[in-house]
């Protein structure tokens, strides 16, 4: 069974927010609601600042805390390491909100169109995947790569800053990645062992 | 920048969830307080009464909110099944079964159930068991909270004490509050206790005063957490701090 994860390249990521979108498109979700989203941040002083872009996503953790908390049993890991929520359990108590240390969960409250008076067909029809009052976040595109494809997000990056694979294959794209490129996740100190990794940005220290 | 502006500021919990909070120490503090001041001192006997009594609307009050915050309502029963999942779980086992040992407790004073427990053990181990809960009530919610790893304010050893104390205090004052009002305690034995309890409450509010100024200084320390103590004390939300 693979171990899926992403690798997302902070040298090569031009903060375009397309991964944000095909997300969007891909997976209908709410106006409000971003699976995917990319942070801006200024580094340095004028004139030698820099922006720096970070891409946020749900980390699929290999000890994720929001599967630990959940009292309904809505959240799951999946055996290939994508952690999913069955909005058919979910009470939406928010509590794996509040466990969740990368805070890219969601409370899906109130459907907002992006137009004010009606809604677009695709919103119509893409809408009707979401289940209102349950918690939702980023399933690593689930139908997408039993389909055999690859995320929206990595898919659609123009600056090939993102790769999906195999973290247990130690010969696929993301595991030579993580280990030629020193390879790091987010916060290691919660402890939660994020299947998403970054490739730092050599020249700037963070 | 542009894209945060849709982002949506996340609704995780808000003022019903904090209610309830408020509700539940107060209720189960009622109880607990209640329980053992009518066993010590006969004097306490209409307070014990008045306080038992009033922990149960104010849970059922507190559940109700509790619903109500939910996003999927109808399948609330769903929290039950997993008690060793987390605090959620369990705190939702714990507040179901105190306040339906509260109902029998008050119960087993009204006619005919009355005749089921007219010696005093069964109210003893009654008394004990909805007494042990009624703490349970008051602690999980500060380890449910402890949960969240990232929010340091939170996750601290000293809040299932604070919760505890701080319904044990609530939960007096309730009590006396609603004696005042009704004018139950004019004029009779038990006014004077009052008096006295009151006295005691100043000092479990002063108790409660210290684990809060500990509880704060040890968060201003903590780099991470002092944003949200000086939210707290200075900041936007002090007006609800101090007025709270």
């Amino acid at each position: 069974m693979p171990r899926y994860g992403l690798v997302i390249d902070l040298k090569r990521c031009i903060g375009c927010d397309a991964c944000s979108i095909a997300c969007k498109a891909e997976n209908a979700t709410s106006r409000g609601i971003m699976w995917n989203r990319v942070l801006k941040y200024e580094t340095g002083k004028y004139p030698d600042s820099r922006l720096n872009f970070l891409p946020i996503t749900c980390m699929h953790c290999e000890d994720p805390e929001c599967v630990k908390v959940c009292p309904t049993g809505a959240s799951t890991k999946r055996e290939d390491g994508i952690v999913v929520i069955d909005s058919d359990k979910c009470v939406g108590c928010r509590y794996c909100m509040i466990a969740c240390p990368y805070a890219t969960r969601y409370f899906f409250d109130e459907l907002r169109s992006y137009y004010p008076e009606h809604m677009t067909p695709y919103e119509k029809e893409g809408y009707q995947k979401h289940k209102l009052g349950t918690v939702q976040k980023c399933d690593m595109c689930q139908s997408r790569v039993e389909r055999g494809l690859q995320p929206a997000c990595v898919e659609v990056c123009p600056a090939e800053a993102r790769f999906f694979g195999d973290l247990d294959d130690p010969d696929s794209e993301v595991s030579r990645l993580i280990r030629e490129r020193e390879g790091f996740v987010l916060n290691p100190e919660f402890g939660t062992k994020p299947s998403v990794y970054y490739l730092p940005k050599d020249e700037v220290k963070k | 920048m542009e894209m945060t502006d849709t982002l949506r500021k996340q609704k995780v919990w808000g003022w019903s969830v904090a209610t309830y909070l408020f509700l539940a120490g107060m209720g189960a503090g009622a109880y607990l307080m209640g329980f053992i001041l009518g066993l010590v001192n006969s004097e306490f006997a209409l307070f014990s009464k008045i306080a038992i009594i009033l922990a149960a609307p104010l849970m059922v009050i507190g559940l109700f909110l509790l619903v109500l915050d939910l996003g999927q309502k109808q399948i609330f029963a769903m929290v039950f099944l997993r008690p060793l999942s987390s605090w959620m779980a369990r705190g939702s086992i714990i507040i179901t079964i105190f306040l339906i040992l509260d109902i029998i407790h008050i119960g087993l004073w009204i006619w005919p159930f009355n005749i089921l427990a007219d010696n005093a053990g069964a109210f003893l181990a009654l008394g004990i068991i909805g007494s042990i809960f009624a703490v349970l009530t008051m602690i999980y919610t500060g380890l449910l909270l402890g949960a969240a790893k990232p929010i340091p304010f939170w996750s601290q050893t000293v809040l299932p004490v604070l919760f505890l104390v701080s319904g044990i205090s609530t939960g007096i004052m309730g009590t006396a509050f609603i004696l005042t009002i009704f004018g139950l305690s004019a004029g009779t034995a038990v006014e004077p206790a009052l008096v006295r309890l009151a006295r005691y409450d100043v000092f479990i509010v002063i108790v409660e005063a210290i684990i809060l100024v500990v509880y704060l200084y040890r968060m201003y320390q903590l780099a991470e957490a002092r944003l949200s103590a000086n939210m707290v004390v200075i900041g936007n939300l002090s007006a609800r701090f101090w007025v709270g």
